[in-house]
């Protein structure tokens, strides 16, 4: 964590080079910002505010939170190094302190003044604050504009880095279920491929420019390749996301405070349940899944001890402060990981495939994940061009990711229809069968042939049940999907799919059922025209009406399945629109596919 | 917003509208494929890519086929902002689709700001006279008045499906030749965004 440490300073040698670099960034961004800033001063309508008013109360919590933080992880030398760049206003060092759980580690100048920023625009908008920070505030108007120069491309003013952790996921999702924003996922991937063979994981801070450099290529939704950097900067990236949250991550002080109060329980099995309970019915969704990733992900960094160097103890001393959580609580977390989360595994993001991929999934599950995965990228992509970041290359992926779900749904259709044909040939095969056993009257091979039938039916059953089943799981998985309003839109989408492959399939039971009565019919007036000339015909009559109202029975019940399913699909869509109505969201059920633990042998 | 494959090759970005079941759909995917869809699925969006020579020139066609319905209204703007050239169809055999044309026309003048946008008026269904419901003179006059050319075309025969999207790639061709000198729908477009920023 020793930034002067020379070995640092050897494997990176800009990093003392950073503080000048800052300081011209301030100086070239000055200009063309105020026109900016007065947008934002006539615009900033309610929606600037209500972030504000989120974050003030995640101050306001770190108020209580950070003295001790600070007195932990604080060194003088770092002290020293910063005061080149503070002002010598004693109330501003005063508030810095309070607003920064950790300025230590990240000396990083644009956060601060990201932060004056936004604490002087909600000043702007409300006028009853004090004066003394009013005086403060002009102080640091210039430094304020730097930042927006900084960021003053089109989509810089919704960041990722700074914002609630339920906003950072609505605008970086992870487009396959898991509520994680996306630098978090990229850097828990990147790290448990590359990274659990790193000595002094997370005791080794990264390079911090490139973590600044990365910081803005996520804010702006660039693409990232992180294995362009070395393991460290993932490191320091995630927890500098972790500690630029408003709130922490076990949400409030009210909250840490029943947290670690469970983790103090003497009991193994009692400290078990109580945080078990805390987690799962306490935490909001994304604190949960942001939980449980990172200390499933620490555990892991605990278990590759060998190569890593590091154990819970050493993981707690240096983490518990940036997680906002004391050292025992971090510990009993680490412990008891498998028993919190027990649902949860790491598993690598697959992004959607990218535009002009030609090599489709070939399985209907296949094409329906992917589908699904193209559809949380196009909702995206409507929600910010709706929220007015329209610009040529956005315009273009809306064509490209639609023009991937056209041929998704293209090729989803033709292999469903591949799959109907293949069925109906069965059937086809059956219904001559049919017919010339019912000429030869055996008695033996009706009863197989029923048998048959039957067979046929029930394997179609199954073919049937197992469609409706991926069709519940697209709905599990629309409704996921959070409140925002083109995500919903998408979600209709993905209602539109099952109901669609529901179709399919009743449409192909249908033309089954049809292939029988042709059927029926021919045994009827058949075995009328025997009645009359032969008498034992009597016998085959009996049998034939029997088998007829059996195959009347089958057809019924059947209709009565198809008019179930269908109700039930109804019903589906109703509550998942109800629940987007009232803006629940429903724990994401995505199914992972590699545990930790495979993931390390994959190593 | 159109010339970006300056270089290369030239693409045309076309948009189908009109209200559903006039057959958009139908229309683009007998362009595309060739082929006859008879089972009529509502579309929400469907966006294709065709490479086709037009007038000697190779370029590309990228068509978005649009959804009929006023549910997906929300999402259409964003579509309709990048469209180069639009198709707007309703069915001869159907006056309301031929009133909600009107509508239509409305909705794309007011996103793209611009009165000369390429733009076809389309009645299809054509071989469908029996039920004819709207007669060519309507259609022409509406047509005129909007100074846009009218065709009628069938999806189901394939009569001048071809003819509606290359008379609609040359009007984009064209449009974007003269463009480079008055720009003035880009720019209208670029105010209009700032100002829902």
């Amino acid at each position: 964590m020793d930034f002067e440490s020379p070995d640092v300073e050897k494997e990176f040698p800009g990093l003392y080079a950073s503080d000048t670099t800052k300081k011209s960034e301030s100086d070239f961004s000055d200009d063309g910002v105020h026109d900016k800033h007065s947008k934002k001063d006539l615009l900033g309508g309610s929606k600037r505010k209500d972030k504000k008013d989120k974050k003030d109360r995640g101050y306001a919590t770190l108020e209580g939170e950070s003295s001790a933080d600070e007195e932990e992880t604080k060194s003088p030398s770092k002290s020293k190094s910063k005061k080149p760049f503070k002002f010598a206003s004693k109330s501003r060092e005063k508030r810095e302190k309070s607003r920064e759980k950790d300025s230590i580690k990240e000396k990083d100048h644009p956060e601060k003044e990201k932060k004056k920023k936004d604490k002087d625009v909600e000043k702007e908008m409300e006028k009853d604050k004090k004066k003394e920070k009013d005086k403060i505030k002009l102080k640091h108007k210039d430094r304020k504009k730097s930042k927006h120069g900084e960021e003053a491309s089109d989509i810089g003013d919704e960041p990722i880095f700074g914002v609630s952790l339920h906003l950072a996921v609505e605008r970086s999702r992870c487009h396959d279920g898991v509520e994680l924003p996306l630098v978090v996922r990229d850097c828990i991937d990147y790290l448990e491929e590359h990274g659990m063979s790193v000595e002094g994981l997370y005791k080794v801070p990264g390079n911090k420019s490139k973590v600044q450099h990365l910081k803005k290529l996520y804010n702006q939704r660039e693409p990232v390749n992180l294995s362009e950097f070395e393991p460290t900067v993932a490191t320091s990236l995630l927890l500098y996301f972790i500690k630029e949250l408003p709130e922490p991550v076990l949400e409030s002080t009210e909250l840490i405070s029943r947290f670690e109060q469970a983790a103090s329980a003497k009991e193994v099995a009692a400290r078990e349940s109580q945080l078990v309970e805390l987690a799962s019915q306490q935490l909001s969704e994304c604190n949960r899944v942001l939980l449980a990733w990172i200390t499933l992900h620490l555990d892991h960094v605990t278990a590759c001890e060998k190569t890593t160097k590091m154990n819970a103890q050493t993981i707690a001393m240096t983490l518990s402060p940036a997680l906002q959580m004391s050292h025992r609580l971090l510990l009993a977390l680490l412990f008891h990981c498998k028993a919190l989360f027990p649902e949860v595994r790491l598993t690598k993001y697959i992004p959607p495939l990218p535009a002009g991929s030609t090599r489709l999934p070939e399985s209907p599950q296949g094409i329906a994940a992917e589908l699904a995965k193209q559809e949380s990228l196009l909702s995206q992509i409507h929600m910010l061009m709706n929220a007015g970041y329209v610009n040529k290359s956005r315009e273009e992926q809306l064509w490209e990711v639609q023009r991937m779900i056209t041929q998704l749904k293209r090729k989803y259709k033709l292999v469903q229809k591949r799959e109907d044909s293949m069925q109906r040939s069965v059937d086809e095969e059956q219904v001559p069968k049919n017919n010339d056993e019912s000429q030869t009257q055996s008695s033996d091979s009706q009863s197989i042939n029923l048998s048959n039938k039957l067979s046929v039916n029930t394997e179609d059953e199954n073919e049937r049940l197992k469609v409706t089943e991926t069709t519940k799981e697209t709905v599990r998985r629309a409704s996921t999907e959070t409140n925002s309003y083109s995500s919903s839109a998408s979600a209709d989408k993905d209602i539109d799919k099952p109901l669609k492959a529901s179709k399919d399939t009743t449409d192909s039971r249908v033309e089954v059922v049809p292939n029988e009565k042709p059927d029926e019919n021919d045994i009827a007036p058949e075995s009328e025209n025997a009645e009359e000339p032969e008498e034992n015909s009597e016998l085959e009559r009996l049998r034939e009406s029997l088998i007829y109202e059996e195959l009347l029975n089958i057809q019924a019940s059947l209709k009565a399945r198809i008019a179930q399913e269908r109700h039930e699909i109804e019903r589906l869509n109703i509550a998942l629109t109800e629940r987007m109505a009232a803006g629940i969201t429903v724990k994401p059920t995505s199914e992972r596919t590699c545990s930790p633990s495979e993931a390390e042998k994959q190593l | 917003m159109s010339k970006k494959p300056g270089m290369a090759q030239a693409l045309h970005k076309v948009i189908m509208v009109g209200s559903g079941g006039v057959g958009k759909s139908a229309l683009t995917l007998q362009f595309m494929y060739d082929e006859f869809v008879v089972d009529y699925e509502p579309t929400k969006a469907d966006s294709y890519r065709k490479k086709v020579v037009l007038d000697g020139e190779e370029v590309q066609i990228d068509i978005l086929d649009t959804a009929g319905q006023e549910d997906y209204a929300a999402i259409r703007d964003n579509y309709f902002r990048s469209g180069e050239g639009f198709l707007c169809v309703f069915s001869i055999t159907e006056d309301d689709s031929f009133q909600a044309t009107q509508e239509f026309r409305e909705q794309i003048l007011r996103v793209k700001n611009d009165e000369n946008i390429p733009f076809l008026l389309v009645g299809n269904k054509s071989d469908l006279q029996d039920k004819r419901q709207v007669s060519l003179a309507e259609a022409q006059s509406r047509a005129q008045q909007w100074g846009v050319p009218y065709v009628e075309t069938s999806a189901k025969t394939r009569e001048n499906v071809d003819k509606v999207f290359f008379d609609l790639m040359r009007a984009i061709a064209a449009r974007k030749a003269q463009g480079n000198q008055s720009e003035i729908g880009e720019r209208k477009k670029k105010t209009n965004c700032c100002t829902v920023l």
